[in-house]
């Protein structure tokens, strides 16, 4: 037999060479010199830089393990909480400052236990009527501010309708994730507080009536949508809008996309809405809380919305959507004639 | 020593599973315990990787870290130190290659795997012990990492071509090339050291 190459003897010297070569190839050592001594070289090469280790001083691994193990430092073991800080920080500084509002978070809707939404009040007077449109939601009225509206005072007992005093109804961005496209169609309403015939209330006590609150209060476009036109909707009165659906990227915007938070404006419903457009109005109920007694109560509440001002002021249209953990009614509102 | 060792072993595969489960469910302490049992072959591979003592301390550490660091996410069902010798010898390659020195030489073809002849036999027999780990030294801090950590891992801690390749995540093809090169290099380089026979 020739002398093996090097790889070969290489791997009989790691025992890396399969059973019947090895035997072949010592066979060949026993009768080869050269083999023997290259190999033996090759042993005493790696066995003299392989002994020649010495460990390190055991005080030299007792510091590197208490490197290892010391807690990181506070910047480090916080920095999550500051992100998280940094994140809210802005987030409600944009709020404040930009949206000049105190949203109510939805949370608080979470927790609160199945709101018991009652209607209270008189049916409005269609000949004092009168509604301005300011079209502006930062300009809130006195002893409010937009996004803070009497209904986030959840025990503030329900105002007794004044005569000739103005009350204010106005619709408030509280999110920021509410910006445009819907915040064009978001309209600041005044009213005479003597057609505050209707106050929405959502409060776990009958006597104890709180406004309404959690609804989006959207202007339908006329122009826009799908063409829908439920029955009595578009008809007559002052209403003159063609009633619509809301665009698309509107019901998106209201928390219709997956995953989308959800987003709301609250509604101070203390008198009746302006003639003219339709409204989309929405009650979106986030993380569990859209139940269906929940949703049936919401349904209770428009129906009473409907049963007074039906066929004399608005007509309604409900639809509902409930997702597996959101519900959305829609209540599409058209004024038919003051 | 025997004894010591034996006892070390024993002790590892007793402790390791329990030392492992409680280590991935985050307990420090526990991840220390590892730290101890593994500190000084992790540490031999750092400083047979690299050029001195204080960046194979720093290797070493970062490695541990690296470990505890993404203890969460290891899989028990594979064996730690497997795991561990991939973490400390990519953390030495990426060490000696963010501090590369001019003196190291990767292999060359034209030397083939037959280069050792560089080295007369009996140079390396007849000459002091001391002599030959220095030279033996040297010419390891000058192979590429590539080739040093298989020479590690294959001559200094001993493991099968099938380990190394499994920690590499080099085919077994692989290992024994660069462990071919690797020994021609370095018998070249003794040679050149000890003033042998080219």
């Amino acid at each position: 037999m020739s002398c093996p190459n090097r790889d070969e003897l290489m791997r009989w010297l790691d025992g890396e060479l399969p059973e019947g070569r090895r035997a072949e190839l010592e066979d060949h050592l026993g009768s080869c010199g050269e083999c023997r001594s290259l190999l033996e070289s090759q042993k005493l090469i790696e066995s003299a830089w392989r002994e020649s280790w010495r460990d390190p001083d055991e005080t030299a691994f007792e510091r590197m393990r208490r490197r290892i193990l010391a807690p990181p430092p506070w910047w480090k073991r916080q920095r999550t909480w500051f992100a998280v800080a940094a994140v809210f920080s802005v987030y409600f500084g944009v709020r404040v400052f930009f949206l000049d509002g105190s949203a109510t978070p939805m949370s608080r809707y979470a927790e609160e236990a199945m709101p018991t939404v009652t209607v209270t009040g008189e049916r409005p007077l269609l000949e004092d009527a009168s509604v301005e449109q300011t079209g502006d939601a930062e300009t809130a009225p006195e002893g409010h501010t937009a996004g803070e509206p009497a209904a986030a005072e959840d025990d503030s007992p329900v105002p007794e309708p004044v005569e000739e005093a103005e009350e204010e109804v106005y619709f408030a961005d509280v999110d920021a994730q509410d910006i445009s496209p819907v915040e064009d169609s978001v309209e600041e309403i005044t009213v005479d507080s003597g057609l505050a015939g209707l106050t929405g209330a959502s409060s776990s006590s009958a006597d104890e009536a709180q406004e309404m609150e959690c609804i989006v209060f959207e202007e339908v476009s006329s122009s826009a949508g799908y063409g829908y036109s439920g029955p009595g909707i578009g008809s007559g009165g002052g209403g003159s809008a063609q009633v619509s659906r809301a665009p698309e990227e509107n019901l998106d915007d209201l928390g219709q996309s997956a995953g989308d938070q959800i987003r709301h404006m609250e509604m101070a419903c203390t008198a009746s809405p302006p003639a003219g457009p339709a409204y989309l109005v929405t009650a979106v109920f986030p993380d569990g809380s859209a139940d269906t007694l929940l949703r049936e109560e919401w349904a209770d509440l428009f129906a009473m919305i409907d049963s007074i001002w039906t066929g004399e002021y608005i007509t309604l249209e409900l639809d509902s959507a409930m997702t597996e953990d959101t519900l959305y009614l829609d209540c599409i509102i058209q004024v038919t004639g003051y | 020593m025997l004894f010591h060792l034996v006892y070390l072993m024993t002790a590892v595969a007793l402790e390791e599973p329990e030392l492992l489960r409680r280590a991935v469910q985050g307990d420090r302490e526990a991840f220390g315990e590892i730290v101890r049992l593994y500190e000084k072959r992790v540490f031999r591979v750092a400083r047979r990787m690299c050029r001195c003592d204080d960046d194979a301390w720093d290797v070493t550490q970062e490695a541990f870290m690296k470990a505890m660091n993404a203890m969460p996410s290891f899989n028990t069902d594979y064996r730690f130190f497997t795991w561990m010798y991939r973490i400390v010898t990519n953390t030495a390659i990426n060490h000696s290659r963010s501090t590369a020195r001019r003196g190291e030489v990767e292999f060359q073809e034209s030397w083939g795997s037959e280069g050792q002849t560089a080295l007369a036999d009996t140079t390396v027999q007849e000459m002091e012990s001391d002599l030959l780990v220095d030279a033996v030294k040297k010419a390891v801090e000058k192979l590429s990492p590539a080739l040093r950590s298989v020479f590690v891992l294959r001559v200094d801690q001993e493991l099968s071509y099938e380990e190394i390749s499994e920690i590499l995540g080099i085919a077994v093809g692989t290992v024994m090339s660069r462990l071919n090169r690797a020994r021609a290099s370095v018998r070249t380089a003794v040679a050149a050291e000890l003033g042998g026979e080219p």
